[in-house]
């Protein structure tokens, strides 16, 4: 075959792929009351902590999180196998992880008032577990601080401010900030800042924990707009008998345990795999260098 | 790939400007309780004829329907009058039962105000010996009344239509109430009340949100007793999708709740449980217990510093119970 029999094929091939890229980049950003509209289909990009998000990290892997004592104890003793409880095996990601990982893709439907049209929020699906969360527009306050029911999912309001839809979520129930145990508190407030920028979602949350963190813990996701994508089917979760137990089985690691994978793995001081506020700022590379040269004087002297 | 470039860098820019914002203006903290004596109250609806009246003393359960209302427990006499307000708003139709979860002042100091507004229903008062609306609760409670409160509570308002076995039944309004009795948990005479058809269930102190849970060995009450009463709640409750709904549980103190809450309750005692068996096991004495902090990551949740039932007084009492 000669090569020019081709070129009619290439140049529509092209112009189809320019029509798709143009549509992408022309479709008209639909005004929500003010703002902009986050519904559609959107695909995660996993462009931030791609480890900690995907294969997920590890037991003792605690790097980033600004988590105080408290929550290392609850981490460090924390046993996998607790997730074959009958009662936890439905569990889904709580909505202080939940847009997290893995991925998740994302389908976000609009709430339109059936009376005056008016869009009064927005509801994700995609999250494990189908954790769906509903972000409400219409200025409904939170249920009651004290007493009010808290849920997977939290309860969650929006605004729209400086260009942000601003999303603020209490109520979440007693969850975690990563899959390897590390723990969030039933009070933590959560703020969102979501933004867009042509076919690209990005949201960064930022999550203030009175119980288990040192400092705000501040992290950020990206999607894209992806029409064509299925989000799976809305299927509950089934507990089974994975294993034989005994009622009230509660397994969990004894006080004091270590986990040391991570250290070992790279050379590290296990220090340095803990969290914490020191240990996620870039002053902490000097403290992970004295303590290497440490090592290795005493290493030496030896 | 150059645009994915230029947007990472914007979110390099935002990630600082969110965290001012965020800062200046919201703050996040473990909610101030109500105290044991305040008169304040606080009304939610639970779920179909249920709702909550939350009181400093006990949470309080009323159940509305066509042929009046059934009550469970009547928190602190302070509140009392809030309390009679808030059963009026929510029905006009009299109280015809009262059900005590344990025979414990806080849970019961109220019964005198609404046994005041509540009617015994034709044929009930009987049950009562002649004493107006049934107050339902446990034999066993009795002695403890006796026992250990008979100056403090005035006997008019105890528990006047008792029972002795495991369970007792009631219906009114189209709905079934279970109210089973749990032998040795906070007390000996504990009783979990489960409305079964809207789907509630009343656990007492038995679940608490705000606190350790404060059992009692002088009144019959007991670590493992607990822990099995825990149990049985996650048996009884039945989640409707990922853990959360269905049935919902009104606690002794606190937030209501869905049985995963109970489930993380269980698992925190549980597991303190354990690690002070180790401990004693191992030869600790009660101060090297305490000083190793093993219930840490649950106090900022459950613990408290002062008042009736501390961090502290709760693992002197787990000590004292595994020794």
């Amino acid at each position: 075959m000669r090569l020019y029999r081709l070129i009619p094929t290439v140049i529509a091939a092209f112009l189809l792929n320019t029509q798709s890229i143009t549509f992408v980049y022309a479709q008209p950003v639909p005004k929500a009351n003010e703002g902009f509209d986050i519904s559609g289909m959107w695909a995660a990009l996993v462009l931030e902590d791609w480890y900690d998000r995907l294969p997920g990290a590890g037991l003792g892997e605690y790097t980033g999180i600004p988590m105080n004592a408290a929550a290392r104890q609850k981490a460090e003793t924390w046993d996998a196998s607790i997730l074959s409880q009958p009662e936890r095996q439905a569990q889904p990601h709580p909505a202080q992880y939940s847009f997290r990982g893995p991925r998740p893709n994302l389908s976000i439907d609009r709430i339109i008032e059936p009376v005056t049209n008016n869009l009064i929020g927005y509801r994700t699906n995609g999250t494990y577990g189908r954790a769906d969360r509903t972000i409400w527009l219409d200025g409904r306050p939170h249920p009651s601080a004290l007493h009010g029911l808290h849920e997977w999912n939290g309860f969650s309001t929006g605004e729209w401010l400086d260009g942000m839809l601003v999303v603020t979520t209490t109520h979440m129930k007693y969850g975690v900030y990563q899959r390897n145990g590390v723990p969030a508190s039933p009070y933590a407030l959560m703020t969102e800042y979501w933004f867009r920028n042509g076919e690209y979602l990005s949201m960064v949350s930022h999550i203030e924990d009175p119980i288990y963190l040192e400092e705000p813990l501040v992290r950020s996701q990206t999607w894209i707009w992806n029409p064509p994508q299925i989000v799976g089917q809305r299927e509950p979760f089934e507990p089974v008998e994975e294993v034989a137990m005994d009622p009230g089985w509660v397994p969990h690691w004894p006080l004091g345990t270590k986990h040391l994978d991570m250290a070992n793995r790279l050379g590290i001081a296990v220090e340095a795999t803990v969290g914490g506020s020191v240990t996620i700022y870039p002053e902490y590379r000097e403290t992970l260098r004295q303590m290497r040269d440490d090592f290795e004087n005493n290493r030496a002297g030896e | 790939m150059t645009s994915i470039i230029k947007y990472c860098r914007l979110l390099l820019i935002i990630l600082p400007i969110s965290n001012a914002l965020f800062v200046e203006n919201a703050s996040s903290q473990r909610p101030v309780f109500l105290s044991a004596d305040s008169e304040n109250i606080e009304i939610l609806p639970v779920q179909e004829n249920i709702y909550m009246i939350a009181t400093g003393g006990s949470n309080i359960a009323v159940m509305i329907g066509e042929l009046g209302l059934i009550v469970v427990d009547s928190g602190n006499t302070e509140a009392s009058e809030n309390v009679v307000n808030a059963i009026s708003e929510l029905s006009s139709l009299p109280p015809r039962y009262l059900i005590n979860t344990a025979a414990l002042p806080t849970h019961l100091e109220g019964n005198l105000a609404i046994h005041g507004i509540g009617e015994a229903l034709p044929g009930t008062q009987a049950t009562a010996g002649g004493m107006g609306m049934p107050i339902v609760g446990h034999a066993n409670g009795l002695s403890i009344l006796v026992t250990e409160f008979s100056d403090e509570i005035p006997y008019e308002i105890w528990p006047n239509s008792t029972f002795f076995g495991e369970n007792k039944a009631l219906y009114l309004n189209g709905e079934p109430i279970d109210i089973m009795h749990i032998p040795a948990a906070i007390t000996q005479s504990d009783v979990l009340v489960h409305f079964r058809r809207s789907d509630v269930l009343v656990t007492g102190d038995i679940f608490d949100t705000t606190s350790y849970p404060h059992f009692h060995p002088e009144y019959g009450g007991s670590l493992q007793g607990l822990i099995d009463a825990l149990n049985r709640v996650i048996d009884i409750t039945v989640p409707e999708f990922n853990q959360q709904g269905g049935t919902l549980i009104i606690p002794g103190h606190g937030r209501i709740a869905s049985e995963s809450d109970v489930v993380e309750y269980r698992d925190m005692v549980t597991i303190i449980r354990d690690r002070v068996e180790i401990m004693i096991d191992e030869g600790l004495s009660l101060e090297e217990v305490l000083a190793a902090q093993p219930s840490l990551e649950y106090d900022g949740i459950y613990g408290h510093e002062s008042g009736e039932w501390t961090t502290t007084m709760f693992l002197e009492a787990v000590y004292e119970d595994l020794r």
